[in-house]
């Protein structure tokens, strides 16, 4: 899991925090170009999240970033650079998209089509076998509850510690404890069945 | 514990989500029951399915998207004008400059008695003007003179004392000051203007 971790934590272990702090000043101060920086440095943590929290709907994803980024730009004389910048993007991201999912009526998933696989280039049968099971997870991941499903996707696709999971969703580690295992069964025995159906 | 009761426990033990005493105690129940290995193996390969997930492309034109739709409505958003403050303050300025002003007055001239005056030329505008020019000493100087102006007048101005006083006076030193009316005849005999002079500078 450690190791897991680190690989999707990704190029942000590798940005110095000074650099950060750095550039969140200059970001308070109205620096657009700044503000940029973070959005770069930012949009796959946040997209890829809301994507996932909000069910492969693209648009709905995209919907969620800018909220998240607007609203970061919003919050930029309050916050505070040296206290943990991703994680107060995670908990604003979660609380984007549980709003979201509150009031939206569901969109149809077209979007991603178009854009699978590109960076693999794999041969079409592979191509047609992952495609499918991104979908059955994701099918998997609309059967879990809000919170479940929150705990679950910063856990195991974001890589965050339990620890810092329960800080981000403002509950306890046991209770992240408890919503991760449970949406683990929960996603195996969906999968499961889908795979029987299939025989 | 039965089976049923393992479950959770090897959801989080597949991901060494676990305690080490209860890594154990999971370990040994996997090496006597088969269906709940069976049942750990599902969970492995699901999980490796989940953690595809990660991988999943985007193109760099959604991003590319994202941020220029941000950076299109932040640079839209102009840090609010300084302005009002400023203003805010200067107002209060002048208002503590006028009560300071009204503290120090020199008191107002006692027991006129009621007055009258023409004025000259120009009174229908000089109506419209702030009081300031009527002067409680310059009254003084008026009293009981009479007559009409000179210069093409277009209207008469009677001054005259009122015995009007202020039931709760702001000041101590405003109790003798007594406003002064101006009235102001115009050429028509059905417009009668009343100037009512504060003669305290309010």
């Amino acid at each position: 899991m450690q190791e897991l971790a680190l690989v999707m934590a990704g190029g942000r272990l590798d940005a110095p925090e000074e650099q950060l702090v750095l550039l969140v000043k200059r970001a308070k101060s109205g620096d657009i170009a700044a503000f940029e920086e973070i959005l770069e440095r930012y949009e796959r943590q946040v997209l890829g999240t809301a994507l996932r929290l909000l069910g492969r709907n693209l648009e709905d994803a995209k919907d969620a970033a800018q909220q998240v980024f607007l609203r970061l730009h919003r919050g930029l004389r309050q916050l505070d650079e040296n206290r943990q910048f991703e994680s107060w993007l995670y908990r604003v991201t979660v609380n984007v998209c549980r709003d979201m999912l509150r009031v939206r009526i569901r969109k149809p998933a077209l979007q991603l089509e178009g854009t699978e696989h590109r960076s693999y280039a794999p041969g079409a049968h592979e191509m047609m076998v992952r495609s499918e099971q991104m979908q059955l997870i994701y099918d998997a991941l609309d059967t879990l509850s809000e919170r479940e499903r929150a705990a679950l996707v910063l856990r195991d696709l974001e890589g965050i510690a339990t620890k810092e999971v329960a800080r981000i969703l403002g509950t306890s580690e046991v209770t992240v404890r408890c919503h991760i295992s449970s949406a683990r069964v929960k996603i195996r025995k969906f999968v499961d069945r889908q795979s029987r159906r299939r025989l | 514990m039965n089976c049923a009761e393992f479950e959770e426990r090897i959801a989080l033990f597949v991901e060494n989500d676990l305690y080490d005493a209860e890594m154990t105690a999971v370990e040994r129940h996997l090496e006597t029951c088969t269906d709940c290995r069976e049942f750990a193996a599902g969970l492995r390969e699901s999980q490796a399915m989940l953690r595809g997930l990660r991988r999943e492309p985007l193109d760099d034109a959604i991003f590319a998207d994202v941020r220029s739709q941000v950076i299109r409505r932040v640079s839209n958003v102009r840090p609010a004008p300084m302005w009002p403050k400023y203003a805010i303050a200067a107002t209060l300025l002048v208002m503590l400059a006028a009560a300071a002003l009204w503290r120090t007055r020199p008191a107002a001239p006692v027991g006129v008695p009621a007055v009258t005056a023409t004025i000259g030329p120009g009174p229908a505008l000089s109506a419209s003007r702030t009081p300031a020019p009527v002067q409680a000493p310059q009254i003084a100087k008026t009293t009981g003179r009479h007559g009409r102006a000179k210069s093409r007048a277009n209207a008469n101005v009677t001054l005259a004392r009122q015995n009007i006083r202020p039931s709760r006076p702001a000041h101590p030193r405003a109790v003798n000051a007594e406003p002064l009316v101006v009235k102001l005849l115009t050429n028509d005999p059905e417009v009668v203007i009343y100037w009512l002079v504060d003669q305290n500078g309010g």
